[in-house]
């Protein structure tokens, strides 16, 4: 064996072995904890925590807390303890007290019985002030986009509301959330028929960014394509439904796409 | 101790002819295998009708030869309790190995994210079944006509892949040759209805031949479900005008929420023109088939016309087996006729053909996440949809197969067709239970002889808020408690670290994608929420 000292054998290295495989079981115990709660199998998981003990604290307190969440029948009487622990994790600013200040938001904004949007938005808001890089924070950023475009009480109306959000963008960094953060801004202007321009940009934007699969991209791309084709840059539009149509062949949508590819060829089409 | 000779062989060839004895038992006989070397795996599914279990039957026996050491039972539930046995079996953890879902199942939503596994990775790799055929070295997912697009199209998590299907299904026309020969005669210029204008000709034909029969002969056998295909149907194709203006935001489909929200945004209503005229046509069809058919079963529409009281049964492909099978007379299957522009009734705003065939495949299997033979159960998944198993499939159950390059038996063919029109989504009759109801409850007002469309159009219009917003509600409601558990399961796959890492980026984009549909839901209840 070259490079081994003489009189070295294999054995030597056991108690190094040994050293790297004892938190490397500690870290497995919790990993199938959160393999199991992946799998929606919150049963098992909790069955599994029980049998846990070598894991971090904090790490086996916001399993517990998930636990919690994911268990049913879902209570807001447990979704309360589940709140109470979070915010004991949220003391700490690191990964497992972003991740606990997130859920909390999240459980006024989708879990209680009766949602509480501007509490959410309260936790994403702290959240992102204090762990402005932090994914969690990122992502508190983009439900509160969705919260701001268009269930809580202000701004009121349609142009504040997107103002709003347009202002969160810059702050949103992380590519795949920021382009999922256009995505829907782009979505809500359509939706309030407002500015179908900057629409269109907001779309361009997130398809540069890329990075979508299936549906997702197939509806982006079409988007794009015919929201150009109805403002009449055909030359982007045909580019889009052409990148459709090749990616896409199974689609129902393909004979509509041919029929807007002809139409854009003698510009006579009404569909 | 040494044995003597001749005793101690003796013996030994005694206990060698009774091992080789067992031996061969046990690998011929499966019956005589213990159970505990067999793995027992269940497949559960609604299609209980003529051709289906016997598909499916013919492949499990096929697999069987293929893998003694996997038994799989096959499990029919009627479809009228599927959803209750669905999730007490799944709720109690008795739930079957893979089992039949479908997205259109009311209030059920939320069951593939809590129950089902998804299976994207072994979809992006060739499915070991196809060994020696074309599909060879084909991802498993394209092997599949429509590349599972109506399986991503239903996922509950954009990105992930859950399901195989076994079929493609498609509405048509079932036809009485035998008499439609009698009621045309020998017309040398005849020829299929192909537009609406024909097929109200020959309508008029139909009626004819009754008189000179002396018997009721109806053009369409009539029944609720069968109504609200063809009329649904119908609606789609006469009104892609209206498709298009609700086609906000430029996706080129609609979904049922696109109606609701347009309707409750004043996009479109019964009472628009165009609407009126679209259900003038409607009542036309409705007086081809006979009085009183919305109190009326599909087994009653499929008895009118095997005896001979109907001469077209409007159904979907599902029954084609059944008609095939059971009919005493020739049964032809045939497109539905569609409205032109040189239509009376509705030609002015006709834009174009609507798709009356599709790519898509249905009969959905999902993977039970708490079954405990996974791996026997996923084998079987890539068996039941290889190219073998798609052809006997097909052969044995009538039904048209879902995997690519299966040999389409020559009288299937019309049922399959070419998808060479428009789709755009419908749900001008229906876009939930509540407008089913409405629109239902009232058809007679529609359809019968003192009706007419005004009547109908003032009795739904006043109903028809409340029902599309309740409809809207329940699919809100629906969406979030789909939406709840990805929750747990994305903080879970973000501590799992890089490896699942991806999975964690996609599960976050597409719960936020379908969180921002579900705010635009509930900001159009707000805004459209009747003032006190």
């Amino acid at each position: 064996m070259q490079g081994v000292p003489r009189g070295f054998s294999l054995t030597h290295f056991f108690p190094l072995l040994l050293l790297l495989v004892l938190p490397a079981r500690a870290n497995d115990s919790l990993a199938g904890t959160w393999q199991l709660l992946a799998g929606n199998l919150p049963g098992e998981a909790a069955a599994a925590l029980t049998t846990t003990t070598s894991a971090d604290p904090r790490e086996r307190a916001l399993a517990e807390a998930v636990v919690l969440v994911a268990r049913q029948p879902l209570t807001d009487a447990r979704l309360l303890e589940a709140e109470r622990r979070l915010n004991a994790l949220a003391a700490e600013s690191d990964e497992v007290g972003a991740a606990a200040l997130y859920l909390a938001g999240r459980l006024h904004q989708l879990h209680f019985s009766t949602p509480d949007y501007a509490v959410a938005a309260g936790y994403f808001r702290r959240l992102a002030e204090r762990q402005p890089a932090s994914p969690w924070a990122q992502l508190g950023l983009v439900k509160l986009a969705l919260l701001t475009l268009h269930v809580l009480p202000e701004p009121a109306g349609p142009a504040a509301r997107i103002a709003a959000v347009e202002a969160l963008l810059p702050r949103v960094t992380r590519p795949p959330l920021r382009r999922d953060l256009l995505i829907v801004l782009g979505r809500a202007r359509l939706f309030h028929n407002l500015e179908p321009d900057r629409a269109r940009a907001n779309l361009l934007a997130a398809d540069a960014i890329g990075g979508l699969t299936g549906l997702a991209a197939a509806d982006v791309t079409l988007q794009i394509g015919e929201l150009c084709f109805r403002a009449g840059d055909d030359a982007r539009a045909r580019e889009y439904l052409q990148r459709f149509m090749a990616e896409n062949e199974a689609d129902p949508r393909v004979f509509t796409v041919q029929q807007r590819l002809r139409a854009m060829a003698t510009r006579k089409g009404t569909l | 101790m040494k044995l003597p000779f001749t005793r101690g062989w003796i013996a030994l060839l005694v206990l060698a002819v009774a091992y080789l004895g067992s031996a061969w038992w046990l690998f011929t006989r499966g019956g005589g295998t213990p159970d505990r070397a067999v793995t027992k795996i269940r497949i559960a599914h609604w299609q209980i009708e003529y051709g289906p279990p016997d598909g499916l039957a013919a492949v499990i026996r096929r697999y069987r030869e293929l893998r003694p050491d996997i038994e799989v039972e096959q499990v029919l539930v009627p479809g009228r309790i599927y959803r209750q046995w669905l999730r007490t079996n799944l709720v109690g953890g008795t739930g079957a190995d893979l089992i039949e879902y479908g997205s259109f199942l009311p209030g059920m939503r939320d069951v593939p994210t809590r129950y089902f596994e998804p299976i994207t990775a072994l979809m992006n790799e060739p499915n070991p079944y196809n060994r020696g055929t074309p599909l060879e070295h084909v991802p498993w997912r394209n092997t599949f006509h429509d590349g599972l697009f109506t399986e991503q199209l239903d996922t509950p998590e954009i990105g992930q892949l859950y399901s195989v299907t076994l079929c493609q299904v498609n509405m048509r026309l079932f036809c009485n040759e035998q008499m439609l020969r009698e009621i045309t005669g020998d017309d040398p210029a005849f020829k299929f209805p192909v537009t609406l204008e024909e097929f109200r000709r020959l309508a008029v034909r139909t009626q004819a031949y009754a008189r000179r029969q002396g018997r009721t002969v109806y053009m369409l056998a009539g029944a609720k479900l069968n109504a609200e295909w063809l009329f649904e149907f119908m609606l789609t194709a006469m009104l892609m005008n209206v498709n298009v203006e609700l086609d906000r935001d430029g996706q080129l489909m609609n979904y049922l929420r696109d109606y609701q929200i347009g309707y409750l945004r004043n996009r479109w209503s019964y009472r628009r023109p165009d609407v009126q005229a679209a259900l003038g046509v409607i009542r036309e069809l409705a007086a081809m088939m006979r009085p009183g058919f919305v109190q009326l079963e599909r087994d009653d529409a499929v008895r009118e016309f095997m005896t001979g009281q109907a001469l077209f049964v409007a159904t979907g492909t599902w029954d084609a087996t059944s008609l095939i099978r059971l009919a005493p007379f020739p049964v032809g299957i045939h497109r539905f006729p569609q409205p032109d522009a040189a239509d009376p009734a509705v030609g002015s705003f006709h834009i174009g053909r609507a798709a009356d065939s599709t790519r898509g495949t249905s009969m959905a299997f999902y993977l039970n996440n708490a079954g405990p033979h996974k791996e026997a159960a996923i084998d079987f998944m890539r068996f039941m949809s290889s190219q073998e198993a798609g052809q006997l499939f097909m052969d044995h159950s009538g039904w048209i197969s879902a995997i690519r390059g299966t040999r389409l038996p020559p009288v299937l063919a019309p049922a399959k067709g070419d998808p060479d029109g428009y789709s755009m989504g419908g749900g001008y009759m229906k876009s939930g239970a509540d407008t089913a109801r409405v629109f239902t409850q009232s058809l007679y007002r529609l359809a019968g002889p003192q009706g007419g469309v005004a009547q109908f159009v003032a009795t739904i219009e006043p109903e028809m808020p409340g029902a599309i917003r309740a409809d809207l509600q329940f699919e809100s409601r629906s969406l979030l408690e789909a939406l709840r558990p990805q929750d747990s399961g994305l903080v879970a796959r973000r501590r799992l670290g890089p490896a699942e890492a991806g999975r964690a980026e996609a599960l976050a984009t597409s719960q936020t994608l379908a969180e921002s549909q579900l705010y635009e839901d509930l900001a159009v209840l707000a805004e459209s929420s009747p003032r006190p």
